[in-house]
C-alpha cells in the first residue's frame, strides 16, 4: 500500500483531534462536575435527570405544606384544648351546684356557667393568619357572630336530631305572678330563641307556647311544642316516641352577638344560596396523591346540641322565680270557693302562704337538681365528641409528622441519586482526564516526529 | 550509416528527458500541499529508432518525453463525494440539533419541566390559602412566567428556522457558483484538450469544485466523450458548457407549509422553471440537513395536505409545543384531559369554578389572542366542547382581566361564597401527576420524552457526524494512496533523473574526447 505524506498528517489531525475530543470532554466533566450538559450527551440519563428534579421541586413544595399543615393543625388542637378545659369547669360547677346547699348556691352557679357559656362559644372564632379556622371553607365566617345583626333572616335551617338529645327532666313553670306547674318533660334544645316555621319532620309543631301559658310544658301525648322564649320543643310521651330521630327545620330573622353563625353551623338558606356544611374539609396535599384534610369544624365541636343544652339551662334557671309575699296574699286573702268569697284569717293566709312557698321551692329545687344532673351527663357527652375531634385531628397530625420525616428522607435519597446521575466521580474523571491527557501528548509527540522524517534527512 | 555527431543527439535527448523529468518532479513537490492537486508524471517514452542499412536492424534515437500524466481515479472521486455528501447533512444537522438544544436548554432552570416545576408549586402554595390575594397574585406572575418561558423558547426556534432558511439560500448562491466555475473549467479543459493533451491541473481544480459541491448536495459526475456533467439528486446541474441553476422562492404571505412556520420561508426551483424536488428522499448533503432542520415534521401531512417530511425538525418541536399548552390549557381551564376525557377531582376547572366574589365568572385563565387580534373568551371557538385547535405557542396568553384582578381567580367550587374553598386548586395541582394526561403521561413526562427524542436525535446525528467524518477521512486516504505527492518517491525519481542527467552529461564528454580525438590529433 502507498502511503503519502499528506495521509500520514491526515491521520495524525484525525488522531491529535480525537484526543482533543477526549481531553475536552473529560475537562468539561471535570470544570461543571457534572456528567453531561445537554441531553444528547447522555440522553437516558438527562430525562432521568428531569425526572429527579421534578420529584425534588414537589418534595420541597411538600415539605412547605407539611409545616402550613403542622401550623394549622396545632391551632386547630389548641382550641380544642381551650374547649376541653371550659367544659371541665362547666362539669365541676355543676357538680358544685348539685352539692349546693340552697337555691341560691345553685342559682349562682348557673350564672357562672353562663359567662363560660359565651367564653365556650367564642373558642370557635380562633383565628389564624386572619382565617376563621373552624368554619371550613368559609373562614370569613366566624362560628358566633361577632356584632348583632337583627336584620340577617336565614331560611330553613336544618338541624337533626337522635334519641339521645331528648332531655327528660323534671321541671317547674312559674307562669304567673302565683301560678306554677310543676312535673316532668321532654325537652329538645333548638340553639337559637325566637324561631319561626318550626317543623319538627316537616310537620308544624302543634303548639307556640309561651312562658305565659300555663300548660307550655304539658303537651298532649302526641303533642309538640315551641316556646319561642327559651328555644324549647317540649314533646308529648308519643311523640318522643314516634317521632325519634328528627329533623328539625326552622327560620330564624335577626341574630345577637354570641349567637352561633347558621352558615357555619347548619344546613340552611341565606338571600337565596343554599349553605351547607357537607364537605368543608380543607385539604392540603402532602404528597403525591396523599392528601387530607387539616381542620377540624366547629360543629364538631362545639355542637348546636351543646350549645343548646347550655342555653336552656341558663334560661331555665333564669326563669326560676317565686311567688312573692304580697302577690300570695292577695290571692289567698278571700277564699273564691264560697259566695260570696270569705276573709281568711291571718293564721290561715299565711299557712296557705307557706305552704305554696314551700312547695315552689322544693319543686324548684327538684328541678335544678334534675337539669344540674342532666348537664353533667350531656358535660361527659360533650367532652367525649370533643375527646373524639381531637383524636381524630391527632391521627391526622401524627400522619403529617410521618410525612415529615418520610419527605425529608425522600430529599435525601432522590438527591443521592440525583447526584448519581449526574454528578462526576471527581477521582475517575480526574484520572480519566490524566489519561486523556497523556494520550494527546503521546499522539502530538509522535506525529510530529513522524512528520519530521523524510529522505530529504538523509540526502 | 547514420551521420556524424548521431550519438551526441541521442545523449542530448536524455539530458532533455532528465531535465523534463525533473521539472515534473518539481511541480509535484511545490504542490505537494495543494489542496485537491493529484500528481503528475513525466510521459516517457524511447524516440523512433532509425534502420541501419546494413541490416543490423534498428539504432535507438534517444529518449523523448511525449506528454504530462495525472494519477487520479475517478471511481475514488465519486466515493468520497457520495460520502461528503452524507457527512454534509451530518454536520449540518449536529449544528442545527445542537441549537435547538440550548434552546430548550431543559436541564437548566429555564427550561419547560422547570418552569412546570415553579407553576406547580405555587399552586400548591395558594392551596394552603386560597382567598389570600397575595398568593392569587403569586400564581398569576408564575403563569406569565410559564407562558413567556415557552413563548420564549418559541421564538427561538422560529428565529432558528429563519437562520436555517437564510443559510438555505445561502448555500443555493454557493451551488450556483460551483456550477459556473465547473461550467467555464469545462470549456476551457475541453478546448485544451482538444489538441491531444491533458489539461491536468484545470481539472485537479474542477474536481476540486465538486468536493465542495459534494458537501453541499450529492452529485453524480458523468464524462462522456471530454462532456463532463454533474447531477445534482439526479437532476441535471451542468451538462458541458451550461448551467441549469437553482433557485429560491419565498413562499407567498399565508401559504406556510407547517402550520407554525415563519412567512416567507423559500422553496427552492431550477432557474428554468422546471420544479426541484427538495424533500426527495435521496437527496443529502447540507442543503438537506438544512431542509430536513427547517422542514421536518416527523413525516405527518403538512397544512397544505402535502405528505410531511420525516425527520423532527422545527415545525415537529413547535407542534409539540402546541400541543403541550392546548392540554394544559384545557386542563387546567376545564380539568380535561387531552381526549378530552374529564380528569378525576378537578371539578371542571376553572371555568366551572367561583371566584372570590362567589361568582362563577366561567373565565379560563390560559388563553390566546384569536385571528382577530383579540382575546378569545371561553368557551374557545364558540362552542361546546370549547375548541383549542386555533391556540398555538405564539399566540397562547393569560387572560388579562384575571390578571388585573386576582380575585376572579376561580379557586372554589362552592356557589356559595367559601373563603378558603381550595377545590379548583387541589384539582389544578393534581394535574401535574395525572398520568393519563396525555399518551406519554403527565405533562413532565410529555416535556422530558420530547427533550429525549431531541437528545437522542441530536445523539445519533453526532454518532452519524464521527462516524462518517471517519469514512471520508477513509475514502479521502484512499484517494491521496492513489494521486497524493510523497516526498520520498519524488525524492527517489529526483535523484533518478539526475543519475541519468550525469550519466548523459557523461556521455557527451566521452564523445567530445571522441571527437577531439578524431579530429584534433588524427591525421595532419
Amino acid at each position: 500500500m502507498r502511503i503519502t505524506n499528506s495521509m500520514m498528517s491526515n491521520n495524525v489531525l484525525l488522531n491529535i483531534n480525537r484526543n482533543a475530543q477526549n481531553v475536552n470532554k473529560y475537562y468539561m466533566q471535570l470544570a461543571s462536575t457534572k456528567k453531561f450538559l445537554y441531553p444528547s450527551d447522555d440522553p437516558i440519563a438527562a430525562s432521568r435527570a428531569l425526572k429527579f428534579r421534578t420529584v425534588l421541586a414537589e418534595n420541597e413544595q411538600y415539605q412547605k405544606n407539611v409545616s402550613a399543615g403542622v401550623a394549622w393543625t396545632e391551632v386547630t388542637e389548641d382550641g380544642m384544648k381551650e374547649v376541653t378545659e371550659i367544659l371541665k369547669i362547666i362539669r365541676d360547677l355543676a357538680v358544685k351546684a348539685d352539692a349546693g346547699e340552697s337555691i341560691e348556691d345553685k342559682q349562682t352557679v348557673a350564672n357562672e356557667i353562663r359567662g363560660l357559656w359565651t367564653q365556650l362559644a367564642q373558642t370557635m372564632n380562633k383565628s389564624y393568619l386572619g382565617r376563621y379556622i373552624y368554619s371550613g371553607y368559609r373562614t370569613d365566617e366566624p362560628g358566633v357572630f361577632i356584632n348583632n345583626d337583627p336584620t340577617l333572616e336565614v331560611t330553613g335551617i336544618t338541624q337533626n336530631f337522635t334519641s339521645d338529645a331528648l332531655e327528660r327532666t323534671e321541671y317547674y313553670h312559674k307562669y304567673s305572678d302565683t301560678g306554677y306547674t310543676a312535673g316532668e318533660a321532654i325537652i329538645l334544645k333548638l340553639p337559637y330563641t325566637d324561631c319561626d316555621k318550626v317543623t319538627v319532620n316537616g310537620n308544624s309543631v302543634t303548639g307556640i307556647k309561651s312562658l305565659s301559658d300555663p300548660d307550655c310544658y304539658a303537651p298532649g301525648a302526641s303533642d309538640i311544642f315551641y316556646i319561642p322564649e327559651t328555644g324549647e320543643l317540649v314533646f308529648g310521651s308519643q311523640a318522643a316516641i314516634d317521632e325519634m330521630p328528627c329533623e328539625v327545620v326552622y327560620d330564624k330573622t335577626g341574630f345577637k352577638k354570641d349567637d352561633l353563625n347558621p352558615k357555619v353551623y347548619f344546613t340552611c338558606d341565606v338571600d337565596g344560596k343554599h349553605y351547607t356544611m357537607d364537605n368543608q374539609d380543607i385539604e392540603y396535599e402532602f404528597s403525591v396523591g396523599v392528601r387530607f384534610p387539616v381542620n377540624s369544624l366547629a360543629k364538631d365541636i362545639v355542637t348546636g346540641e351543646l350549645y343548646g343544652d347550655l342555653m336552656s339551662f341558663v334560661n331555665t334557671f333564669d326563669n326560676m322565680t317565686f311567688s312573692s309575699y304580697q302577690d300570695l296574699y292577695v290571692l289567698y286573702e278571700y277564699d273564691n270557693s264560697t259566695t260570696p268569697p270569705t276573709q281568711r284569717t291571718e293564721n290561715e293566709i299565711k299557712a296557705l302562704i307557706t305552704e305554696q312557698q314551700d312547695k315552689e321551692r322544693e319543686m324548684a329545687e327538684k328541678a335544678m337538681d334534675s337539669r344540674i344532673n342532666n348537664l353533667i351527663e350531656s358535660c361527659d357527652k360533650y367532652l367525649q365528641k370533643v375527646a373524639d375531634e381531637q383524636t381524630d385531628l391527632g391521627t391526622r397530625m401524627t400522619r403529617i409528622d410521618l410525612l415529615k420525616d418520610r419527605l425529608k428522607t425522600d430529599a435525601l435519597t432522590y438527591s443521592e441519586l440525583q447526584g448519581k446521575n449526574e454528578d462526576v466521580d471527581l477521582e475517575e474523571a480526574a484520572m480519566k482526564l490524566s489519561m486523556a491527557e497523556y494520550a494527546y501528548q503521546a499522539s502530538m509527540q509522535i506525529g510530529m516526529s513522524m512528520l519530521m522524517l523524510s529522505l530529504m534527512n538523509f540526502m | 550509416m547514420h551521420s556524424s555527431f548521431f550519438e551526441l543527439n541521442v545523449a542530448v535527448s536524455g539530458l532533455f528527458t532528465a531535465k523534463n523529468g525533473l521539472s515534473v518532479v518539481g511541480h509535484n513537490l511545490a504542490n505537494a500541499s495543494t489542496t485537491g492537486y493529484s500528481r503528475q508524471y513525466a510521459i516517457q517514452s524511447a524516440s523512433t529508432p532509425l534502420s541501419t542499412y546494413n541490416h543490423r536492424g534498428m539504432v535507438g534515437t534517444g529518449s523523448e518525453v511525449v506528454g504530462v500524466g495525472q494519477i487520479r481515479s475517478f471511481y475514488l472521486d465519486r466515493q468520497y463525494w457520495n460520502q461528503k455528501a452524507i457527512l454534509g447533512q451530518y454536520t449540518t444537522k449536529v449544528q442545527q440539533l445542537t441549537l435547538t438544544e440550548v434552546v430548550f436548554n431543559e436541564n437548566s432552570k429555564t427550561g419547560i419541566s422547570s418552569l412546570f416545576n415553579s407553576f406547580f408549586a405555587k399552586l400548591q402554595g395558594l392551596t394552603e390559602e386560597a382567598g389570600s390575594s397575595t398568593y392569587r397574585t403569586d400564581v398569576l406572575s408564575t403563569s406569565q412566567s410559564f407562558v413567556t418561558g415557552v413563548q420564549t423558547i418559541a421564538q427561538n426556534l422560529r428565529k432558528q428556522q429563519v437562520d436555517a432558511n437564510e443559510e438555505i439560500e445561502m448555500l443555493v448562491t454557493r451551488i450556483n457558483s460551483l456550477g459556473n466555475q465547473i461550467s467555464s473549467l469545462n470549456e476551457a479543459i475541453w478546448k485544451y484538450e482538444l489538441m491531444g493533451q491533458n489539461a491536468n491541473d484545470l481539472r485537479d481544480q474542477r474536481a476540486l469544485l465538486v468536493d465542495e459541491l459534494s458537501k453541499y448536495v450529492n452529485v453524480d459526475v458523468t464524462e462522456r466523450d471530454g462532456k463532463y456533467s454533474v447531477m445534482i439528486d439526479s437532476q441535471q446541474f451542468v451538462t458541458h458548457f451550461d448551467v441549469n441553476e437553482l433557485a429560491v422562492v419565498a413562499r407567498e404571505s399565508g401559504n406556510v407549509r407547517n402550520a407554525m412556520d415563519a412567512e416567507g420561508l423559500y422553496d427552492i426551483k431550477f432557474a428554468n422553471g422546471s420544479s426541484f424536488n427538495m424533500y426527495s428522499s435521496s437527496l443529502t448533503g447540507e442543503l438537506k440537513g438544512l431542509i430536513d432542520v427547517r422542514d421536518g415534521n416527523n413525516g405527518i401531512a403538512t397544512s397544505t395536505g402535502a405528505s410531511g417530511l420525516s425527520y423532527r425538525g422545527i415545525p415537529y418541536y413547535l407542534d409539540q409545543l402546541n400541543k403541550l399548552i392546548q392540554t394544559f390549557a384545557r386542563a387546567m381551564n376545564e380539568g380535561l384531559d387531552s381526549e378530552g376525557n374529564p380528569i378525576p377531582d378537578t371539578y371542571g376547572g376553572l371555568v366551572n369554578g367561583y371566584d372570590d366574589y362567589g361568582k362563577q365568572n366561567g373565565m379560563a385563565l390560559f388563553t390566546y389572542i384569536n385571528a382577530n387580534g383579540d382575546e378569545e373568551t371561553f368557551p374557545f371557538g364558540g362552542g361546546s366542547p370549547a375548541d383549542y385547535s386555533q391556540m398555538n405557542i405564539f399566540n397562547f396568553c393569560l387572560n388579562t382581566e384575571i390578571v388585573e384582578d386576582p380575585k376572579l381567580l376561580a379557586c372554589s367550587n362552592s356557589a356559595v361564597y367559601e373563603q378558603s374553598n381550595n377545590n379548583i386548586i387541589l384539582g389544578m395541582v393534581s394535574v401535574a401527576n395525572y398520568q393519563s394526561l396525555l399518551n406519554q403521561g403527565t405533562l413532565n413526562d410529555y416535556v422530558a420524552s420530547l427533550a429525549g427524542q431531541l437528545g437522542v436525535d441530536l445523539q445519533e446525528a453526532k454518532y452519524y457526524e464521527k462516524s462518517q467524518s471517519e469514512i471520508v477521512v477513509v475514502t479521502e486516504n484512499r484517494r491521496i494512496q492513489v494521486s497524493g505527492v510523497d516526498y520520498n518517491e519524488e525524492i527517489v525519481s529526483m535523484s533518478a533523473y539526475q543519475k541519468q542527467f550525469q550519466a548523459a552529461s557523461m556521455l557527451i564528454s566521452v564523445i567530445n574526447d571522441l571527437y577531439d580525438r578524431m579530429i584534433n590529433q588524427m591525421g595532419v
